[in-house]
């Protein structure tokens, strides 16, 4: 009877119900102003002498540095992992504020990178964190050996013993690495990574240091040693306009010898004449590679399916030089940071021939610009 | 018959019938409209306005707190230590943790209303609140170069800087407690959802150094962010926590805010259900006349085979049109109503309660659909008693009007019967200590029994009048006769009426005896002859400190025999003890630290311990004086010996000394010795002073000598305890503006309800006035007996207004207020409340006689006494 | 009588003064506007009636009759013409003058009784001329002569619903004759009764009526009691069709 009633009530109701808002906290976007000025940091145009352990720490005229650890591992039983823990530092403005006021008040951002490859399970745990440099949150110290932000830290709790510490939600590090010596990578620790003055860092490598500890994944520890590689790099704007990228080597071999080759690419894929490497023998020696002294062809390519990014994944490299012919291979491909800046880094296999004798190694890659142009 | 012999039937004759109806008597069924409609703006306007005050302050609170779960809080004055933050994220591991140091600010340059300046870190936000994410920031972080190495550079909403003109770049002034800082606008920040720009509209985002800096906390943080992902989390963050800092849920805090506005925001909502209660009346009124007015009409359509039912659909259908249609327009207004009602309503939250800045009233779906089917329903509530009338109605032609009328006066007892037995169901209500909703359907009940007096009593009052009105002649002697014998209607308009005449009377009291008592109140308690305190960010709270300088140089000042001065704090209260036995609450309450009285020892007690002055053994530490609020609003009749209260190193247990009366505040307030304050809390500041000037010098020298001393000065006020005097009863009027707008919406329903009454009952009347006028009635007459009647009807409900104003007055003041806010007041009779509402009863029933009468003097007399 | 107005003075000397008559119509027209047509009820009415004259309008439902007493009531305007009673003429009177008019000289009866249904029987009676300010207690003396008259002398404080249909009638006469008018009006006075209790009603409104030597005008459809009158005239669409003199009536 009333049924043309029930419906027209109904029918309010429902009109009033559709549209209903939530609050979602979803992103916005930020206008920032324009800094009133583009301050001047200092630039890497020369050699200077590097002295340690002065400089294992941070050096704030320069606008970026970074610490990169990375390291091969396995377990008693073989069964292997990789990881890597970078430190990044960057400078909102040359030098350290004068320190009044607020303690929270920094011109130094730290952000980290830590992974880990579960070779095995072929699963890969990237976690990135931000902080500023201060109010201890974050920083870097020569002396003692200490970069930190948040309980991620790399310090040196004994003359010559570095803790290595990380944890994400799912993985967890905990390394003790053993500090070997310094190689000065370039000139005397210069490197030219492009054309104009200033296109060029500071760089040095510590190689094949011991590691031992434990990584923890999903809950379930393991035992682990190992090599760990460090790079210490700073500079302020150090590529040219064009440059794409760059592919990363960093290689121990079995011999206990060490190979770093980097190759710069220009954004029309051309490899840049800039690109160099070293390669140190095992008793320590050094030598310096320029780009015509090696080939790297790329053998195979891999496409994220995350990000669809094509990236090389797998590399002929021939150092006519050294006699050394070797292919890499990534250990696995699922080793692609998905973060603020999306690059591939991952463990590698080395295997090949040097003066017609078999070799094998392992070590890690890093496949920058694959994705977009490297603001750096 | 049976259903299933019953033959198809359409109720569309019907319809057009009534639509019909509706065209020849629209204005009747316009005021009804009107009466639902009003009724339900004032329901929905209350609603809203304070939803939106309430939302506001959720929305900027969630702005902040994102998706935190939990807050770690301080409980010291001072805020938390910012090594607690480095700890949970070094120690703990827990990076979804967030740091916020924030504050109220003043912003002249932003509509000079109060705005909450919030310190983040952009670096920890991301699991929070994206807005300000690094990874959103393409151009990496150059961008935030000057907003985080710059001192004093901040972030609006798109919205704000469009609003007040400000652009990237621009300077603006902050305006804190007096102290000016200006800041540089370096961002602008969009959020993607209108919502979320809302919640943005009150906020100034800053980084946290320059936060720390502006709100002078360097060292310290408001409190920590924190997204806790296991019962682990809280573990090891409890674990980590030093005394003094409390880890709390986010919906526990939302919850408290809530908590602290309910009673004030039931009071509103019960208020305008008030007018609602009116505006059925209307209705029911509108209905009865519908019904009684269509008898013949409806006596032939049975004959002619019409179901009861459809008689009973075809009432009910016209009034659920009627309901809804009534209810749209009173969304309507009652949106346009809450815009300027929030207002109001915000400005007594920010004198009472918290800051919270309304920029627009939110409409929330819910609270429309709420106003609508209250709207509806009550109009098919108020139209069930005479549809069933309808339906009732036996098949026959002629009516028999007298019987009618004769069953309702057979009612007359039984009315009288529910009167008797709603009204003990009221006291009974009101007895119960069952909080505050039963305690208003008490009052409520009380109400409606008036109402169904109404009848009986208007029948009495006529036959007592008679021989008064009968000097008059004969219209004296017709106008009581003819209330009587249309007492069915009559006697609605008239309850109506009286209803709202009895709130005016009954709320007049309330507040009139409030004011009285909070002049008082004031005048024993402000004994000092100077105030200084910092500028105020509110009209009620003052949210600084002043300088220690001032302080210092206050207490040496030449000419004053005593210096008193107070800081405050918010604290919680966690247990009343009684002897042995201990009460556990938890209940926020104002922590005052005082040095000195300054009443002087003139200040009322509720209760003194041995009935001393318990300032001596305050000053010694020996104990606390609580406020009466505390102890009312937690349904305790007795002083508790002892209360702890949560104090930075742990719970602290006080004797209560005694117990005082605090108008300004309904959350509770107990007031500490500074020395066992300084001691516990840790905070130092004073945040007013009163001076007692000897009496040897002359105080309006004293004032102008320190107020040209900080002349320039914007962070220190000096008063004069005339002008703070004044200052408190302007937020005090404030504060009851809401409940005037109220009050006079009642009465305009109710008029409205009398006019629609007077109308109908005038109309129906039209033939025998024709006859009247044809026999001889000349037009004056006509006037002469319709305001007549309309006088009469509002002088009784005038007369029944005041015992019931009376009645509510006193249930309002002595259950309600002391229920709502713990507050006792002292009832102050004036006789103006009385005869102003009697005046406002006849004019308003005069004023709604007046075009009824109109209506009928231009009738034509042929046509109303042309055959039926 | 208590008071007398010039108009009273007036129709008791209009039985010796033929040249000037009671009532004088003339030219009567009304007409309503319905919807975009003028309906034309009366039609050029002219007509004059002597005082203490028995005068039937005779016609059909919708002839004009009711309009016509309305007009000589004052209570319609006519569109064009002039209604003169006693030499007055009503439409120089404005809306209350003509009220008062009505109320001090004329009686009406109607077909449906129109008593007030809040009022008693004697209530009714005495309404109007307490309206007028005659004292209640002067005005109830002649109202239960009154109802004595017409038998209802018992009935006085009864309400209207409680009386039959001729009993309402009797008391609806006896409300017409209370304030003693010189002209009474009755519009189908038995059209809502039935023919036994019309025939007593009519025969004591007559008797109350003519005893006294009033005007009585008398609309109806009913030949029969066209048989009573003095005169009758005969309308028809609006037009006054016929105007018979009958012979005295004993």
């Amino acid at each position: 009877m009333q049924r043309w009633l029930v419906w027209l009530i109904s029918l309010v109701l429902g009109l009033f119900i559709i549209g209903r808002p939530a609050l979602a906290l979803e992103q916005g976007t930020v206008e920032w102003a324009a800094p009133a000025e583009m301050p001047e940091f200092q630039k890497a145009t020369a050699p200077i002498k590097l002295s340690f352990p002065k400089d294992f720490g941070p050096h704030e005229d320069y606008q970026t540095e970074w610490w990169y650890y990375t390291g091969n591992l396995e377990t008693e039983s073989g069964r292997p992992f990789g990881y890597e823990l970078t430190l990044f530092r960057r400078g909102l403005t040359p030098g350290l504020p004068n320190q009044q006021g607020s303690a929270w008040r920094s011109n130094q951002v730290y952000f980290s990178h830590f992974t880990l490859s579960d070779i095995e399970n072929q699963q890969f745990y990237p976690v990135e964190r931000f902080n500023r440099g201060a109010v201890e949150l974050a920083g870097a110290q020569a002396n003692p050996y200490r970069i930190w932000l948040d309980d991620w830290s790399v310090e040196e709790e004994q003359p010559g013993a570095v803790k290595l510490h990380a944890q994400g939600p799912k993985a967890e590090l905990n390394l003790q690495v053993s500090l070997t010596a310094p190689v000065l990578q370039g000139n005397n620790g210069f490197i030219i990574k492009g054309t104009e003055p200033g296109n060029a860092s500071y760089y040095y490598s510590v190689v094949r240091q011991p590691t031992q500890g434990t990584v923890v994944i999903e809950g379930e520890p393991f035992t682990v040693s190992g090599s760990s590689w460090t790079d210490h790099e700073f500079a302020t704007r150090p590529l040219s306009q064009g440059t794409q990228g760059w592919d990363w080597f960093s290689l121990q071999l079995e011999d206990g010898s060490a190979l770093m080759l980097y190759g710069l690419r220009s954004n029309d894929a051309s490899d840049l004449p800039e690109s160099s490497g070293t390669y140190i023998n095992s008793g320590g020696k050094v030598l310096h590679l320029n780009s015509e002294d090696y080939q790297i062809q790329v053998l195979d390519r891999w496409i994220s399916p995350k990000s669809r990014t094509q990236y090389p994944s797998k590399w002929a490299i021939s150092v006519p030089k050294l006699d050394l012919d070797i292919q890499v291979a990534p250990m696995m491909n699922n080793q692609e940071l998905l973060l603020s800046t999306k690059y591939w880094e991952g463990a590698v296999d080395v295997s090949g021939t040097q003066s017609q004798q078999s070799i094998q190694g392992k070590g890690y890659v890093e496949l920058t610009g694959y994705d977009r142009d490297l603001n750096f | 018959m049976t259903a299933a012999l019953e033959p198809q039937s359409s109720n569309r004759p019907l319809w057009r019938m009534a639509w019909r109806r509706f065209q020849q008597r629209s204005l009747q069924y316009i005021l009804c409209l009107l009466g639902v409609a009003l009724g339900v703006a004032m329901l929905v306007s209350i609603d809203l306005a304070n939803g939106s005050a309430q939302t506001a302050f959720e929305l900027s609170t969630d702005a902040i707190a994102g998706r935190a779960t939990h807050q770690i809080e301080s409980i010291a004055p001072a805020g938390i230590d910012e090594s607690v933050y480095l700890h949970i994220r070094q120690q703990a591991g827990l990076t979804k943790t967030a740091p916020i140091v924030d504050g109220y600010v003043l912003a002249p340059d932003l509509g000079n209303q109060p705005m909450r300046l919030v310190g983040v870190d952009l670096f920890s936000e991301s699991p929070f609140r994206n807005y300000f994410a690094p990874e959103n920031q393409t151009v990496g972080l150059a961008g935030l170069q000057t907003f985080l190495t710059e001192p004093n550079t901040v972030v609006l909403s798109t919205d704000v800087a469009r609003r007040y003109q400000v652009d990237l770049g621009d300077t603006l002034t902050l305006d804190l407690a007096g102290r000016l800082v200006p800041v540089r606008l370096v961002g602008k920040v969009q959020p993607e959802s209108t919502t979320t720009q809302r919640a943005m509209s009150s906020l100034i985002f800053t980084d946290i150094a320059s936060a720390q800096e502006i709100l002078q906390m360097e060292g310290h943080l408001s409190h920590i962010d924190l997204i806790a992902e296991s019962e682990g989390d809280l573990a090891a963050i409890s674990a980590l926590l030093p005394e003094g800092v409390r880890l709390e849920t986010a919906a526990a805090q939302k919850n408290a805010v809530r908590q602290m506005t309910a009673a004030f925001r039931l009071n509103l909502t019960a208020l305008s259900l008030l007018a609602l209660v009116v505006g059925m009346f209307l209705i029911y009124n509108t209905v009865t006349f519908s019904v009684v007015q269509r008898r013949p009409l409806f006596g032939v359509l049975r004959c002619l085979g019409t179901t009861p039912r459809q008689l009973f659909t075809l009432i009910m259908g016209e009034m659920a049109i009627l309901g809804i249609l009534g209810s749209v327009l009173g969304l309507g207004l009652g949106i346009v109503l809450a815009r300027s009602i929030v207002g109001l309503i915000t400005q007594t939250i920010n004198d009472f309660y918290f800051v919270v800045s309304v920029q627009q009233v939110a409409i929330p779906p819910v609270l429309l659909v709420k106003g609508m089917l209250i709207g509806i329903s009550s109009a098919l509530l108020a139209a069930l008693v005479p549809a069933i009338e309808a339906m009732r109605t036996s098949p026959q032609t002629i009516l028999q009007r007298s019987s009618l009328e004769n069953k309702v006066q057979k009612l007359l007892p039984w009315l009288f019967l529910s009167w008797v037995v709603i009204t003990v169901i009221g006291i009974g209500l009101l007895r119960l200590q069952a909080g505050l909703v039963v305690a208003f359907a008490g009052l409520f009940a009380i109400v409606l029994g008036s109402a169904l007096l109404t009848p009986p009593v208007t029948a009495a009052l006529m036959k007592l009048v008679q021989p008064l009105t009968q000097s008059l002649g004969v219209l004296g002697r017709l106008a009581p006769r003819d209330i009587v014998r249309s007492l069915s209607r009559t006697s609605v308009a008239i309850a109506a009426l009286m209803v709202a005449v009895s709130v005016i009377v009954g709320v007049s009291i309330m507040v009139g005896s409030f004011r009285v008592t909070v002049v008082q109140w004031l005048d024993q308690t402000l004994q000092a002859d100077i105030y200084v305190t910092p500028p105020s960010t509110t009209a009620n709270r003052v949210l600084g400190q002043l300088d220690p300088a001032v302080v210092a140089e206050m207490k040496r000042w030449p000419g004053l025999e005593d210096v008193v001065t107070y800081n405050d704090t918010d604290a919680t209260v966690t247990a009343f003890t009684y002897g042995d036995q201990t009460l556990e609450i938890e209940r926020s309450i104002k922590l005052i630290s005082a040095e000195g009285d300054v009443s002087h020892g003139q200040r009322p007690y509720a209760w003194r311990q041995n009935s001393i002055d318990p300032w001596p053994a305050l000053d010694r530490g020996k104990g606390v004086i609580v406020s009466e609020a505390l102890l009312l609003k937690a349904n305790l009749s007795d002083p508790p010996t002892s209360i702890t209260i949560d104090s930075p190193q742990g719970p602290k247990t006080f004797p209560v000394l005694a117990v005082f009366y605090d108008y300004s505040s309904d959350q509770g307030t107990v007031i500490l010795d500074n020395d066992p304050f300084i001691q516990i809390w840790g905070d130092e500041g004073i945040a007013s002073m009163g001076l007692f000037t000897a009496p040897t010098v002359d105080l309006d020298t004293v004032v102008e000598d320190l107020r040209e001393r900080y002349q320039g000065r914007t962070d220190v006020v000096v008063q004069s305890t005339r002008s703070l005097r004044d200052g408190s009863l302007e937020i005090f009027d404030r504060t009851f503006a809401i409940t005037q707008a109220l009050r006079l919406l009642a009465v305009i329903v109710a008029f409205i309800g009398v006019l629609s009454a007077l109308m109908s009952l005038q109309l129906e009347r039209t033939r025998e006035i024709g006859i009247l006028r044809a026999t001889g009635m000349t037009p004056q007459q006509l006037w002469w007996m319709t305001l007549l009647e309309t006088g009469l009807m509002g002088n009784v409900a005038g007369f029944l207004a005041m015992p019931l104003g009376y009645v509510l007055a006193w249930i309002l003041i002595y259950v309600i207020n002391v229920r709502s806010f713990g507050w006792t007041l002292q009832m102050q009779l004036n006789p103006s409340y009385f005869w102003q509402a009697w005046l406002v009863a006849i004019v308003a029933a005069l004023l709604a006689g007046i075009y009824p009468a109109w209506r009928l003097s231009r009738v034509t007399v042929a046509s109303a006494i042309r055959g039926e | 009588m208590a008071r007398s107005s010039p108009l009273q003075r007036a129709a008791s000397d209009k039985g010796s003064d033929d040249a000037q008559p009671f009532i004088q119509l003339d030219r009567l027209t009304k007409s309503f506007q319905e919807g975009m047509v003028d309906r034309q009820v009366l039609r050029e009415i002219t007509a004059t009636f002597a005082a203490g004259e028995f005068v039937v309008l005779l016609g059909q439902s919708g002839s004009g009759k009711s309009t016509l007493l309305n007009l000589i009531s004052g209570i319609e305007q006519p569109t064009t013409g002039r209604v003169t009673i006693s030499g007055i003429e009503l439409s120089n009177l404005n809306e209350r003058d003509r009220t008062l008019f009505r109320r001090d000289h004329i009686g009406f009866i109607f077909q449906f009784f129109n008593l007030i249904p809040t009022l008693t029987v004697l209530e009714n009676i005495t309404l109007l001329q307490e309206l007028a300010g005659v004292s209640q207690v002067e005005v109830s003396k002649k109202a239960i002569a009154l109802l004595q008259r017409v038998g209802l002398a018992d009935r006085g404080d009864a309400f209207p619903d409680k009386l039959s249909g001729g009993q309402q009638q009797r008391v609806a006469i006896a409300r017409a004759l209370v304030h003693d008018p010189i002209l009474v009006l009755a519009d189908e006075p038995t059209g809502n009764l039935d023919e036994e209790t019309g025939k007593i009603v009519l025969e004591l409104l007559l008797e109350l009526t003519r005893s006294a030597q009033k005007t009585l005008i008398m609309a109806t459809h009913n030949p029969e009691i066209a048989q009573l009158a003095d005169r009758v005239v005969r309308m028809q669409d609006g037009h006054l069709v016929e105007d018979t003199r009958l012979g005295a009536v004993s």
